[in-house]
C-alpha cells in the first residue's frame, strides 16, 4: 500500500492533489479501495455542485456494499471524471490516478493531513 | 494509463550488461510509460532466478566452450541465446502492466511477417504448434518486467548441447527435448533478419498502444548504477548461487515446475535451507527456504511452516511443497 | 452467542482471508484476490469454498421417511440411495423454518444439511415434531464441508480419486468414499449455479483435504473463494437464501418454490395454512436495473407510482456483468418484461422483471 507524499489526506480516506492553492483533484486512497474490495459502481456529482468539507458528495459501491465518499474540502465541482463511471475498477487498480472530481474555490483545508500523518493514523487503526 | 511509449535498442551483446540495463529501465520506468527494450546476447545460457546452475547446464563444459552463463531476475527455466535470437523487455509500473496487451505487440509484429503466431498458456508464444518465444515476469517495488526470447535463427545444435543435462533427466521430467518443442521464425520466413523483426516490433508497439513510439532519451541512464548492477550480474556469487553443506534433500516435480529443497540440519534443527526451482513464480521459491530456517527437523512442523509462511503467496504451490515435505521426511534426523 | 470457527479457520487466516461473522461462525468473506476474480474462477475454472459452517443432521429409523414427509414440503417416498433432494421446511403458518437438502444413505438413514444460522433452531424444531421409531442426531461438529465448484471441478477431483468415487449425476452423492486417501462423502451439488461438488469430510481431516485440492487444482486455475463470491454466485443463479428470499413469514410458494411443495401429499406441517391462504398475492421475481445504479436488499419496488413490494437480495453480478436483484412483489406486476422502479437510496431506478435464473450453465 502506498501514500504519495505530494497528496493530502482525510480521516475518512480521501486524497486531495492540489494543482494550485484553490484547485485540486479528489479521490479515494489505496487503503480505502483495499478495504472496500472490488468496486463496481460510482455515483458522481455534476459540474457546478457545491462541496462541503466532511459531507458526502459521491458514493461508491463494491460487490458487497455501498459507501459514501466525503468531500475533503469545501469548494465547487469544476470537472467530473466521467471515465470512472465506465471503469470503476480503476479505483482499485490505480487509486491515485482515479480522480472523482476537480474542485475549485477551495476552502476548509484545516483538517487535511500529510502522507506521514495519514499513514500513522492507518497504522494505529489496524 | 499509458501515455508514452519508448523504445531502446541495446548496443552490447554481453549478457551481464544487458540484464543490468534491463533492470535499470524496469526500476526507473515512469508512471504512464511503457518501455520496450530490445537486446541480444552472444552465446549465453540464461537460467531462471531460482534455478540451480549446476543442475541446468553443463556449467564447466559450456564455459570452457567460451559460452556465457547468466542468471536473470525472473523465474522459470533455462534458455539459450545467441545472435540469432532477439530479446524483448516491456518495463512498466504495476498499474500500467498488462501482459496480454504486451504480448499482443509481439503477436502483431510476428503476424506482420505473415507468420501465424499464437499465445499459448501464459508464458509462451507459438507458431505451427512450436514455441518461438518463451516469456517470464518479475515485479520489484511496484515496477514490472515482462521479457521474452524471439527465436529468429538460433543455432539449435548449440542450444541443445547447452541446455541438455542428461537424457535421463529429460525422461524423468517426461518432456520432449528442447529441440522438438521450439522453432525459429526463419522456418516460416527464410529471408527474415533481426532488423526486420525489430522494425515490425516498433511499428506494432505503436499500433497496439495507439501512440507514437519514441526513442528513449539516453540522458536518463545512470552509467554508474548500471555498471554496478552489471558487475553484480557477472559475479560468480550471483550466477552460481550459494551452496550450503546440506544434509537433507527433498525433491519433486510438480505440474508448475520442479522443486529441490536442500537443508542443513544440526542438532535436530534446520540451520539453513535453500530452495531451487524452475517455477515461474520467482517470489515464493526463496520463501520456501526462508520458511524452514530455524524450524525443528520434523515433517509435521516443517510442512506447517511452509503453509503458514507461503500459502498467501500461492496456495497451490505451498500445499504441494508442504505435502512433499510430509512425504519425504520420515522423522529421523538426517 | 459464542462465535465458532471451522476446521479451516487457520487456513483462511494464512491465505489472507478477510474474516467476518456469518451464521455464528468466523468465515472468510473474501481472499486478497477479491470477489470478482473469485466469482469468475467458479464460472470459468474452479473455486474452493469452506462450507463447514453448514449444519449436518442424521435422521435414522424405520419411520424416517414418514417423518421427513411430515416435516418437509417435498416428497421423500420414492428415492434411491445416494440421491439428494431439496426442500423447504414450513412452520404451521406456512412460513419457512429453513430450506435444506436431504440425502438418502439407505432406506432408513438420511443425512440432512441445514443452514448454519438455523442449525440450533432446526434441530429443536425437528425434535419437537418427529415421532415414532426415529432418531435425530446433530453431527455438525464432526463434519467439515468443502465445496469444489466450477467447470474444472470434475477434472480436479479425477486427479485425486477413482472415477467410481465421483457421482455422475447432479444431486447425487456417494457415501463412504475417499479423495486423496481421505474418507469423505462426495456429492454433486452446490450453491453457485455451476457444476461442482460438495465434499463432506471428518472435521479432523478437513484441512488436509483442503490442501490436497488446492494443490491438485492449481494448474486448472483453482483459487480459494469466500462468502462474498458465494453470495454473488447464488444470486446470479437466482438461488434463494434463507433470511432473504425465505423466512418465517415468507412461504415457499411466495418464494417461487412451488415445485418443492407437494400439496398432494396427505399432510405436512404448514399444508393447511398454505391451502387456506390459496394462491399467494406476491411472488419472487428477478429484476435487472435499466438505469444506472445497483439495487440492494430491502429497497422498495414501485409500479406506476404504487409500492408493490421489496427487494430481497441485490448486487453486481460479475459474470453477467451488471446488477441483478430478486424481489418479492405483487403478482399483478410480476410478468416478465414489466417495468418497475426501485428506490435505491432515494433515487428511483428503472428495472425490468426478467426470467430467472440470471445465469444458467
Amino acid at each position: 500500500m502506498h501514500f504519495p507524499k505530494e497528496l493530502k489526506y482525510t480521516k475518512t480516506h480521501e486524497w486531495v492533489r492540489f494543482t494550485d492553492e484553490n484547485t485540486a483533484y479528489i479521490g479515494i486512497t489505496d487503503y480505502a479501495q483495499d478495504q472496500l474490495g472490488d468496486l463496481v459502481f460510482v455515483n458522481l456529482p455534476a459540474p457546478g455542485d457545491a462541496l462541503t468539507a466532511g459531507e458526502s458528495f459521491a458514493d461508491v459501491e463494491s460487490v458487497k456494499a455501498v459507501s459514501d465518499v466525503n468531500a475533503p474540502v469545501t469548494g465547487t465541482v469544476e470537472e467530473v471524471n466521467e471515465e470512472l463511471a465506465d471503469a470503476p475498477e480503476k479505483m482499485n487498480e490505480s487509486p491515485y490516478d482515479a480522480w472523482f472530481v476537480l474542485a475549485s474555490g477551495i476552502t476548509g483545508t484545516d483538517e487535511l493531513m500529510d502522507a506521514d500523518a495519514y499513514e500513522a493514523m492507518i497504522a494505529s487503526e489496524a | 494509463m499509458i501515455s508514452a511509449i519508448k523504445v531502446f535498442r541495446s548496443t552490447t551483446v554481453v549478457p551481464y550488461d544487458n540484464i543490468a540495463m534491463e533492470t535499470f529501465l524496469t526500476m526507473h520506468v515512469q508512471e504512464g510509460e511503457c518501455i520496450l527494450y530490445l537486446w541480444q546476447n552472444q552465446d549465453t545460457v540464461v537460467i531462471g532466478r531460482n534455478q540451480n546452475a549446476w543442475e541446468e547446464c553443463r556449467v564447466q563444459r559450456f564455459r570452457e566452450n567460451r559460452g556465457h552463463l547468466a542468471r536473470r531476475l525472473s523465474g522459470g527455466g533455462a534458455v539459450y541465446h545467441d545472435l540469432g535470437n532477439l530479446n524483448f523487455t516491456f518495463a512498466s509500473r504495476r498499474a500500467d502492466h498488462d501482459p496480454a496487451r504486451q504480448s499482443e505487440v509481439i503477436l502483431r509484429a510476428v503476424r506482420k511477417l505473415g507468420i501465424p503466431a499464437e499465445r499459448t498458456g501464459r508464458n509462451d508464444m507459438e507458431a505451427g504448434g512450436r514455441k518461438f518465444s518463451g516469456n517470464a515476469f518479475y515485479e520489484h517495488r511496484g515496477c514490472c518486467c515482462h521479457h521474452g526470447t524471439l527465436m529468429v535463427h538460433v543455432n539449435l545444435d548449440r542450444m541443445e548441447e547447452a541446455l541438455t543435462v542428461s537424457v535421463a533427466k529429460l525422461r524423468s521430467r517426461g518432456v520432449q527435448s528442447v529441440r522438438a518443442r521450439v522453432v525459429n521464425l526463419r522456418s516460416f520466413r527464410p529471408d527474415l533478419e533481426i532488423e526486420t523483426l525489430e522494425a515490425c516490433l516498433t511499428e506494432a508497439f505503436g499500433e497496439v498502444y495507439g501512440l507514437k513510439p519514441e526513442k528513449l532519451d539516453s540522458a536518463r541512464l545512470d552509467g554508474t548504477e548500471i555498471s554496478l548492477e552489471s558487475a553484480r550480474m557477472a559475479s560468480e556469487e550471483w550466477i552460481l548461487g550459494r551452496r550450503i553443506p546440506f544434509s537433507a534433500v527433498m525433491e519433486e516435480r510438480f505440474p508448475w515446475g520442479g522443486v529441490r529443497l536442500e537443508l542443513t540440519v544440526r542438532d535436530g534443527k534446520v540451520e539453513e535451507a535453500l530452495c531451487w526451482s524452475d517455477a515461474m513464480n520467482e517470489q515464493i521459491i526463496p520463501a520456501f527456504g526462508q520458511a524452514l530456517t530455524g524450524c525443528p527437523y520434523d515433517g509435521e512442523m516443517l510442512a506447517r511452516r511452509i503453509l503458514d509462511k507461503t500459502a498467501c503467496l500461492d496456495p497451490g504451490m505451498a500445499a504441494g511443497v508442504s505435502r512433499m515435505i510430509l512425504n519425504q521426511t520420515d522423522g529421523a534426523d538426517p | 452467542m459464542e462465535i465458532r470457527r471451522t476446521p479451516l479457520y487457520e487456513a483462511h487466516v494464512r491465505l489472507g482471508g478477510r474474516m467476518v461473522e456469518f451464521g455464528g461462525y468466523e468465515m472468510p468473506v473474501q481472499y486478497p484476490t477479491g470477489v470478482i476474480k473469485e466469482h469468475m474462477a467458479v464460472r470459468e475454472a474452479c473455486g474452493l469454498f469452506d462450507v463447514s459452517h453448514m449444519g449436518e443432521v442424521l435422521l435414522e429409523g424405520p419411520e424416517a421417511v414418514k417423518n421427513l414427509n411430515h416435516l418437509l414440503t417435498n416428497d421423500y417416498t420414492v428415492m434411491e440411495d445416494g440421491q439428494a433432494r431439496y426442500s423447504p421446511m414450513c412452520n404451521e403458518q406456512g412460513g419457512t423454518v429453513d430450506d435444506l437438502i436431504v440425502y438418502r444413505i439407505s432406506p432408513e438413514r438420511y443425512f440432512i444439511v441445514v443452514n448454519a444460522s438455523n442449525r440450533e433452531k432446526d434441530v429443536a424444531w425437528m425434535r419437537d415434531h418427529i415421532s415414532g421409531q426415529v432418531k435425530l442426531t446433530d453431527v455438525s461438529d464432526s463434519w467439515g464441508q468443502i465445496a469444489l465448484q466450477g467447470p474444472k471441478a470434475q477434472e480436479i477431483l479425477e486427479k485425486l480419486t477413482e472415477k467410481e468415487n465421483i457421482p455422475e449425476k447432479s444431486y447425487h452423492a456417494l457415501f463412504d468414499r475417499e479423495v486423496g486417501g481421505i474418507p469423505c462423502i462426495v456429492s454433486r451439488t452446490g450453491y453457485t449455479g455451476s457444476d461442482g461438488f460438495e465434499l463432506y469430510v471428518p472435521a479432523s481431516r478437513t484441512e488436509e483435504l483442503w490442501n490436497l485440492l488446492l494443490e491438485a487444482g492449481r494448474e486448472y486455475g483453482l483459487i480459494p473463494c469466500g462468502l462474498g463470491a458465494r453470495d454473488t454466485l447464488r444470486l446470479e443463479a437466482s438461488m434463494p437464501l434463507y433470511g432473504h428470499e425465505l423466512s418465517e413469514t415468507i412461504s415457499p410458494l411466495t418464494a417461487g418454490l412451488g415445485y418443492f411443495v407437494k400439496m398432494d401429499k396427505p399432510d405436512f406441517i404448514g399444508k393447511a395454512a398454505l391451502e387456506a391462504a390459496g394462491k399467494p398475492a406476491q411472488r419472487r421475481v428477478g429484476l435487472r436495473a435499466l438505469g444506472r445504479g445497483i439495487p440492494r436488499e430491502h429497497q422498495d419496488v414501485y409500479f406506476n407510482g404504487q409500492k408493490v413490494g421489496q427487494t430481497t437480495s441485490g448486487t453486481h453480478c460479475p459474470y453477467i456483468g451488471g446488477p441483478a436483484a430478486m424481489a418479492i412483489i405483487d403478482l399483478a406486476c410480476g410478468e416478465i418484461g414489466t417495468k418497475v422502479e426501485v428506490d435505491v437510496r432515494g433515487r428511483r431506478i428503472e428495472a425490468e422483471v426478467v426470467k430467472m435464473p440470471f445465469y444458467k450453465k
